[in-house]
C-alpha cells in the first residue's frame, strides 16, 4: 500500500510518487488532491493501480491522477496517461469498458420558477420516454446497415435520420464523430448487444436531471454559454452501452495473450496494451472510435426523447420549449491529440479514464465560440448535490494534457452506503429539499447516495485553485430521473 | 461447501468463487456472478443456450466463459444459474447454460475483468477472485 510519506509535494494541490518508487516505472506518478484528500486516497488502491499506470511504454511526462480519483481495474478511476505515438501503447482498458461515457447539458430557455408546477409530470415523462435500467430497449432498433453509418458518421447521421436540429453539431465534443471509426473492426456480437440500446439511459450511476442554475461564479463566461441565475438546464450522463462494453471486453481478450510478443511486461493483466503501430492498436482506435460515435448517438436520441417530453408537456402552458446543447463531453476516451512535450510539439495518445478533456481557448478542436472562451467542461455532482459548469484553461495543456476531473469519485461502496442510509430516506430526503425523484429501484438510490461520494465542491475546488479550469456555475438539482 | 462470497469492493463487483474441481469453480463462478446481480425472473421456463468458448490460457478461460455468459445474457434477456458441459477441457469449453428469462437485473455488469483474478489451489480444491466492472 502506498502511503501519505511516500508522496511528494510538487507544489499547492499537485503531489508526485517519484519515478524511483519502483524500479518499473518509466515516469513519476502525479496527483491532484489536497492533504486530507490524499489520506483518504491512501485507504483503496487508487495509488498503486496509478504507478502500475506509469510503467506502460512511451508514456510521456507522468501518470495522472484527478482529485476525484478511485480505485478501478487496471488504470485508477480519474486516470490520465499520454504515450508517445510512435514509441507508445494504447490500453483499452484505459479507456474502459463504458467508452465514451460522458455528459451532455442542454440549456433550455425557461426558469425555476416557470417549470416549477410541471416539475412532477416533465420527470415523469421523461422517465417514461428514456428506457432505464439494466436490459431496457430503446423505441429504435436498428438494422445492420443503419448501426454501421451511426457507428460511423455518429450524431450527423442521427440528425439525418431526424433525431436532432444541425445546429447540435458543433457543441458536441468532435462534432459528434470521431474521425477513423470503422464499423468493420466492431464485432457482430458488440453490434447485436448495441442494436436496440440507442436512446437507453442504463443503470448504476447514469442519471438525467433537470437542474437549475444555482451560482455564478464568471458572469461573462456564463452570458457566453446563454446562463443565468435560476435557468433551467438538463443534463444526461450515460455511454455506449452495451455495444462498448462488448468491443473493449473482445479487445482486452484478444491483446493479452499478444502481450509477451511485444516484449511488454505488465503489472495487471487489466492494463493490456497494443503498441500504437500495430494492428491490432489501429484496430482497436477505429473500434473505439465507432463505439465513441454510438455513445453520442445515444446521448442524442436521449436529447430527442427529452425534447419531446418538454414539448408534450411544457408547450400547453405557452413557455418557450427549446432545448440547445452547451456542450457534450466525454470522460473515457483514448484520442490523438497534440501536446507540448519538453518544449516540442508532439503527437500523442492521450487516454482519459473517468476524466474529461478540458482544453483551453485556441485549439482547432473547438467550434469557434469555444475557441475564443475554452471548452465547457460538465462535472456532475451526486444526487442532490451539485453539478458543475467549468471552463477549460491553457494551464491545464500545459499541466494535464488539458484534462480536469469528472465528477465527485466515490468514496463508499455500494453495500456500505446500503448499511449507512435507505433508498427510501434518501428519497424522503430529497423530496424534502424540493427534489423529485423518479427511480423504481430504492437500492440503488441508497447505492447512488451522496454520502457515497466525495464531496463534488472540494474536487472542483482543486480543479481551480490548481489552475486546471475555470468555475462558471453551479447547477443544483430539480429532478432526478435514474434507473437502478 | 460455500458456492461464492461477494467481497467488499470500492466501486465495483468483487466475489470469491469457491469448488472441489474446475468445473464445480466455473458453475459456482456463473452462479455466483448471476445471483450477485439479482435478476427479475419472468418465469421458470428453463431454456438452455449453447456456447463455445476458447482461449489461449487454461486461467483465463474462466474470465472469457463469464464474459461469453453475459453476452448471452444480454441479446437474449436471460439469467443462468446452471450450466452442463459437453466438453471441458483446459483451453476449450462446449456448455450448455440453464437459464431463465428475466425483464433485466437489479445491477448492470459491464464486463468481466482480468483485474487481479487468478484461480488458487485450497484445501477444498480451488477458489477463484474475480472482479466485475459495474
Amino acid at each position: 500500500m502506498i502511503e501519505y510519506k511516500d508522496l511528494k509535494k510538487i507544489k499547492d494541490y499537485i503531489f508526485e510518487i517519484p519515478k524511483s518508487y519502483r524500479k518499473d516505472m518509466r515516469v513519476p506518478a502525479r496527483v491532484y488532491a489536497t492533504e486530507q484528500m490524499l489520506k483518504d486516497i491512501g485507504g483503496d488502491r487508487s495509488l498503486w493501480q496509478l504507478v502500475n499506470v506509469a510503467t506502460l511504454p512511451g508514456i510521456q511526462k507522468y501518470s495522472l491522477a484527478m482529485p476525484d480519483i478511485h480505485e478501478g481495474y487496471g488504470f485508477p478511476i480519474g486516470g490520465v496517461a499520454a504515450m508517445d505515438f510512435n514509441e507508445g501503447v494504447v490500453s483499452p482498458g484505459g479507456v474502459g469498458y463504458d467508452i465514451n461515457c460522458g455528459v451532455r447539458l442542454l440549456r433550455s430557455h425557461i426558469s425555476a420558477d416557470e417549470i416549477k408546477d410541471y416539475l412532477r409530470d416533465t420527470a415523469h415523462q421523461i422517465n417514461r420516454d428514456v428506457p432505464s435500467g439494466v436490459g431496457r430497449s430503446g423505441e429504435l432498433d436498428l438494422t445492420p446497415g443503419q448501426i454501421d453509418a451511426i457507428l460511423e458518421k455518429g450524431v450527423p447521421e442521427m440528425i439525418k435520420m431526424g433525431f436532432g436540429r444541425e445546429e447540435d453539431i458543433e457543441f458536441i465534443e468532435e462534432n459528434g464523430c470521431l474521425a477513423g471509426a470503422d464499423a468493420s473492426k466492431i464485432s457482430d456480437r458488440a453490434k447485436r448487444r448495441g442494436h436496440d440500446q440507442l436512446g437507453t439511459l442504463g443503470s448504476g450511476n447514469h442519471f438525467l436531471e433537470i437542474q437549475r442554475v444555482d451560482e455564478i461564479y464568471d458572469k461573462n463566461l456564463a452570458e457566453e454559454l446563454g446562463l443565468e441565475k435560476d435557468r433551467v438546464v438538463v443534463m444526461i450522463h450515460t455511454g455506449s452501452r452495451g455495444l462498448g462494453h462488448q468491443v473493449c471486453t473482445d479487445y482486452v481478450k484478444m491483446m493479452v495473450p499478444k502481450i509477451d510478443g511485444w516484449g511488454i511486461e505488465l503489472a495487471d493483466r487489466e492494463l493490456a496494451c497494443a503498441p500504437l503501430k500495430t494492428k491490432e492498436a489501429k484496430d482497436y482506435l477505429a473500434a473505439m472510435a465507432a463505439s465513441a460515435n454510438f455513445a453520442w448517438s445515444n446521448r442524442q436520441m436521449i436529447t430527442h426523447h427529452v425534447r419531446g417530453a418538454w414539448k408534450r408537456i411544457l408547450e400547453p402552458h405557452g413557455l418557450d420549449v427549446t432545448l440547445d446543447i452547451i456542450y457534450d463531453v466525454a470522460h473515457n476516451m483514448a484520442k490523438v491529440e497534440e501536446h507540448e512535450v519538453d518544449g516540442e510539439k508532439k503527437k500523442l495518445c492521450v487516454h482519459r479514464k473517468g476524466a474529461t478533456r478540458a482544453f483551453g481557448p485556441g485549439r482547432p478542436e473547438l467550434n469557434k465560440l469555444y475557441q475564443r472562451i475554452g471548452q465547457p467542461v460538465l462535472i456532475p455532482g451526486t444526487m442532490g448535490t451539485s453539478s458543475y459548469v467549468l471552463i477549460g484553461t491553457n494551464e491545464a495543456e500545459a499541466e494535464s494534457f488539458g484534462t480536469v476531473c469528472h465528477g465527485a469519485g466515490r468514496r463508499m461502496s455500494r453495500g456500505e452506503a446500503k448499511r449507512k442510509i435507505t433508498g427510501p430516506e434518501v428519497r424522503k430526503e430529497l423530496e424534502s429539499r424540493g427534489i423529485h425523484v423518479e427511480c423504481a429501484s430504492s437500492r440503488g438510490l441508497a447505492e447512488e447516495a451522496p454520502l457515497a461520494y466525495k464531496d463534488v465542491d472540494n474536487v472542483v475546488d482543486v480543479v481551480e485553485q490548481a489552475k486546471l479550469a475555470k468555475r462558471v456555475v453551479k447547477l443544483k438539482p430539480m429532478a432526478v430521473i435514474k434507473g437502478g | 461447501m460455500e458456492k461464492y462470497k461477494v467481497l467488499p469492493h470500492l466501486a465495483d463487483l468483487k466475489i470469491r468463487v469457491f469448488g472441489r474441481d474446475r468445473k464445480e469453480l466455473f458453475a459456482n463462478a456463473l452462479l455466483g456472478m448471476f445471483e450477485s446481480i439479482e435478476p427479475d425472473i419472468i418465469s421458470r421456463e428453463e431454456h438452455p443456450r449453447k456456447i463455445e468458448v476458447s482461449s489461449k490460457s487454461e486461467e483465463l478461460i474462466l474470465v472469457d466463459f463469464l464474459s461469453e455468459a453475459l453476452y448471452q445474457s444480454d441479446v437474449h434477456n436471460e439469467s443462468y444459474h446452471g450450466v452442463k458441459f459437453e466438453i471441458f477441457e483446459p483451453t476449450k469449453i462446449i456448455a450448455h447454460l440453464i437459464g431463465y428469462p428475466v425483464k433485466g437485473f437489479r445491477e448492470e455488469i459491464k464486463a468481466v475483468t482480468y483485474h487481479d483474478f487468478s484461480i488458487n489451489k485450497t484445501k477444498d480444491g480451488l477458489e477463484a477472485n474475480i472482479i466485475f466492472d459495474i
